[in-house]
């Protein structure tokens, strides 16, 4: 054990020096940023608490974390401002702890992912201002392709407005968007959501060419609906979902032992494979991710209205396909379970079914289809069944719980001709909840009208909701 | 020829120097000496080989050495965190850029700096800082050119940097005409070698005096040459009113008297003044800034030498 232990000595001084590198990193950014943070010009977000009574925000957090791994290495006997002698090390062994080890990799690896989340947002932000001129000042740059800052503003406050619709009971919010090279995996459709264990944050992304239309900012809704559903890992989750996973999968056996046959031997969720996991009590990953996609569907829904539903079936690669048929067709039957509004839901259904016509008439030859269609589309409803009767029964339904401010699809205070009337007009609206804006603009350009781009980003960026 | 293959002839020092830039809002000619007293608080006062006020982009320029550049660089954020305790109310928020270098012993080349450093009678009031940027072709054989050029030059190193500024050429003296007279006969000398160049000056800041250090004027002919100064006003808020408090000693640009020319850019005042050295324009400046204390922001100041065609 000694020997092993010894050998793991030879790695920590490495460890070290990355860590001595990214942590200098971090305290030069973060000094910087807050330097250039305004509150006139809220180009970079405050991530700094202004009193003690706050909460901690992001540098708050990540600056405890230095200290924590400081004083760590500091144990160990490697100093900051010491001398780079690494011979003392083995003296120190029996102050060495491999839990306290693997704690300390896991810790850095969470302190390197955000020194480069907020390095990337810090020069997608102020890549502007680097100009140079002759006085070497400040100048904003008033052009609109790769500086303007208002693209990521206007993403920020948008998720701060589902941010505060929603309760996160384990993880809070960056406070930040950054935007991502393009990822061409199959799922993703826009935003990219990632918890970060020890720091009890989460991060959403987006992808780049998701900011030149801002009805893509309305799939941040489904991102903040992981969050309200999201542990700070795998293993620590709401029990409810536990159970209502249990519950789904379940319900989805009984459903595929009747209709299995020979054909299904390839489905990611055949009879034999659930069966399987069922068996020796593991978690299928396809089929719990599916469901949590599903119920941050549901939650996108209440907080964002049902364009962002539209948003994932207008944006939905043919790729992707199959697992927007359960996600869609779950989230139409509980619509419909609720008696939400038919003027709604059909125009909804009826894309969904054309559109899976059409892919079923022009199976693209690079996408290979393992999903039986009608199988899926069943299983879909079935999970939009299940949602009704697992939480309706439950007097203090615990999905309900999650949400704070409800969308209101109604549009009860505000006249939406009027919001229309006012976004085609180019006249700003910033006295109205942001959500509506988003909700109106998408619907305008489904009806193909051109809502006024500058005044839209201005309503939401300038918003005193 | 690659650049590790060039600088393989080059010999440098052993010990890394740190230089630290300091940008502040708002900043006072008060404020300079308690962010002294604060870095003191970090580094040994025997440690910094030179603290100034800078012209132009930044407001200081602290410069220390140490053998590890890990550990300098952690001395360059604690100094940070220490400068931004001072700040805490007394001036704007304050951030900090590093350059790390070593400095390049090239043969018959006197290492005058870290050695004059120790010596504090002696130190000179003023330091220039000169980017050099290189086409990868030209860096093969400079070593040899710098050697030549460089080695009856005391009070001139040359220091390898790692960002795209290949070498940093830093120059003491007690004259700034003298500085930008070697500068300009270095351009001249190596036309065509160097591809691009950045210069910055300071002026040391004598902390037991409380005040900058006096520079010697440039005489010719019994007469003080003046050095010309534009300096660039940002404004606290956009105002039409034009700065009120301007001391008499603050010129009419271009001979035209009661005018002060607003820019439309992002600096919003442009105001010129000569004086004989760089601490009496560094001074005027502070003076200007608290005067007018409710109203700027920061100033960046571009000295001119007027050169005959």
């Amino acid at each position: 054990m000694k020997d092993k232990i010894l050998e793991l000595w030879s790695s920590i001084p490495i460890l070290w020096r990355k860590y001595c590198g990214i942590s200098d990193e971090y305290t030069m950014l973060k000094n910087k940023w807050l330097f250039l943070v305004d509150e006139l010009q809220p180009v970079l977000p405050n991530l700094k608490k202004k009193t003690v009574n706050q909460k901690d925000l992001a540098f708050d957090q990540l600056d405890s974390l230095v200290e924590r791994l400081d004083a760590w290495f500091m144990n160990v006997g490697l100093h900051r401002k010491g001398s780079e002698d690494y011979k003392r090390a083995p003296e120190l062994l029996d102050r060495f702890d491999l839990d306290e080890f693997y704690r300390v990799h896991l810790e850095f690896y969470d302190l390197c992912t955000y020194v480069g989340l907020l390095k990337y947002l810090f020069f997608q932000r102020t890549v502007s201002l680097e100009i140079p001129q002759l006085e070497a000042a400040e100048p904003r740059s008033p052009e609109r392709t790769i500086g303007n800052e208002m693209f990521y503003v206007t993403a920020d406050k948008m998720a701060k407005k589902y941010a505060q619709c929603i309760r996160a009971p384990y993880i809070s919010w960056d406070q930040f968007i950054t935007f991502i090279p393009a990822i061409a995996e199959d799922f993703f459709y826009g935003a990219f959501f990632r918890p970060t264990p020890g720091l009890k944050l989460f991060h959403v992304s987006m992808s780049e060419e998701q900011k030149y239309f801002l009805g893509s900012y309305l799939t941040l809704a489904h991102e903040f609906g992981h969050a309200a559903i999201a542990g700070s890992s795998r293993s620590i989750i709401p029990r409810w979902l536990k159970y209502f996973h249990d519950f789904c999968f379940h319900n989805t056996i009984r459903f595929q032992k009747k209709n299995y046959s020979s054909k299904c031997r390839d489905c990611e969720i055949a009879f034999p494979r659930l069966l399987r996991a069922r068996t020796k009590r593991v978690t299928l990953p396809f089929f719990y991710d599916m469901l949590e996609n599903f119920v941050a569907d549901i939650i996108a829904f209440r907080i964002g209205g049902i364009n962002t539903a539209q948003v994932l079936l207008d944006f939905a690669p043919v790729v992707a396909i199959d697992e927007c048929i359960i996600r869609m067709y779950g989230l139409l039957s509980y619509l419909y379970s609720k008696k939400f509004d038919s003027k709604i839901i059909f125009p909804l259904l009826n894309k969904l079914e054309a559109l899976l016509q059409s892919t079923r008439l022009n199976k693209p030859k690079s996408v290979k289809f393992t999903t039986c269609f009608d199988c899926w589309q069943n299983i879909g409803k079935l999970w939009g069944r299940c949602v009704r009767v697992f939480f309706e029964r439950d007097v203090r339904d615990p999905l309900a719980q999650t949400i704070l401010r409800e969308f209101d699809h109604r549009f009860k205070k505000v006249d939406k001709t009027q919001v229309e009337q006012a976004l085609i007009e180019g006249r700003p609206v910033t006295d109205i909840d942001p959500r509506l804006i988003l909700h109106v603009y998408y619907d305008l350009f489904s009806e193909n009208i051109r809502p006024n781009y500058s005044a839209t980003l201005y309503s939401i960026v300038y918003n005193k909701h | 020829m690659d650049f590790e293959s060039n600088t393989k002839t080059l010999k440098f020092d052993e010990r890394y120097g740190a230089i630290v830039w300091i940008t502040a809002k708002s900043l006072f000619k008060k404020n300079i000496g308690d962010i002294y007293e604060a870095i003191t608080q970090v580094l040994e006062a025997s440690e910094i080989s030179f603290y100034g006020c800078c012209f132009g982009r930044y407001d200081l320029v602290l410069e220390f050495a140490h053998k590890s550049p890990r550990v300098a660089s952690r001395y360059a954020c604690e100094i940070q965190d220490a400068i931004l305790k001072v700040s805490n109310g007394s001036f704007g928020p304050c951030c900090c850029s590093l350059t790390l270098y070593r400095k390049v012993h090239l043969p018959m080349f006197r290492p005058s700096y870290f050695k004059k450093s120790t010596n504090k009678g002696k130190r000179n009031a003023l330091r220039a800082y000169v980017f050099l940027k290189f086409g990868p072709k030209n860096l093969e054989g400079s070593s040899n050119l710098f050697s030549t050029y460089l080695r009856d030059k005391a009070g001139v190193d040359l220091l390898w940097n790692t960002s795209t500024y290949n070498f940093i050429l830093a120059i003491d003296g007690k004259c700034l005409h003298r500085i930008f007279s070697t500068i300009f006969e270095f351009k001249r000398q190596f036309r065509g070698v160097v591809y691009e160049t950045s210069t910055f000056f300071a002026v040391r800041w004598d902390n037991a005096r409380n005040t900058f250090s006096q520079d010697e004027p440039e005489i010719i002919k019994g007469v003080k040459k003046l050095i010309p100064a534009i300096v660039y006003v940002k404004l606290k808020q956009f105002s039409d009113l034009p700065l009120v408090n301007i001391p008499d000693d603050w010129l009419p640009m271009f001979g035209m008297k009661n005018f002060q020319f607003r820019r439309p850019g992002w600096l919003d005042e442009c105001l010129f003044t000569k004086k004989r050295s760089a601490a009496e324009i560094k001074s005027a400046v502070y003076r200007l800034r608290k005067l007018n204390k409710n109203f700027i922001s920061s100033t960046s100041t571009i000295l001119l030498f007027p050169v005959a065609s």
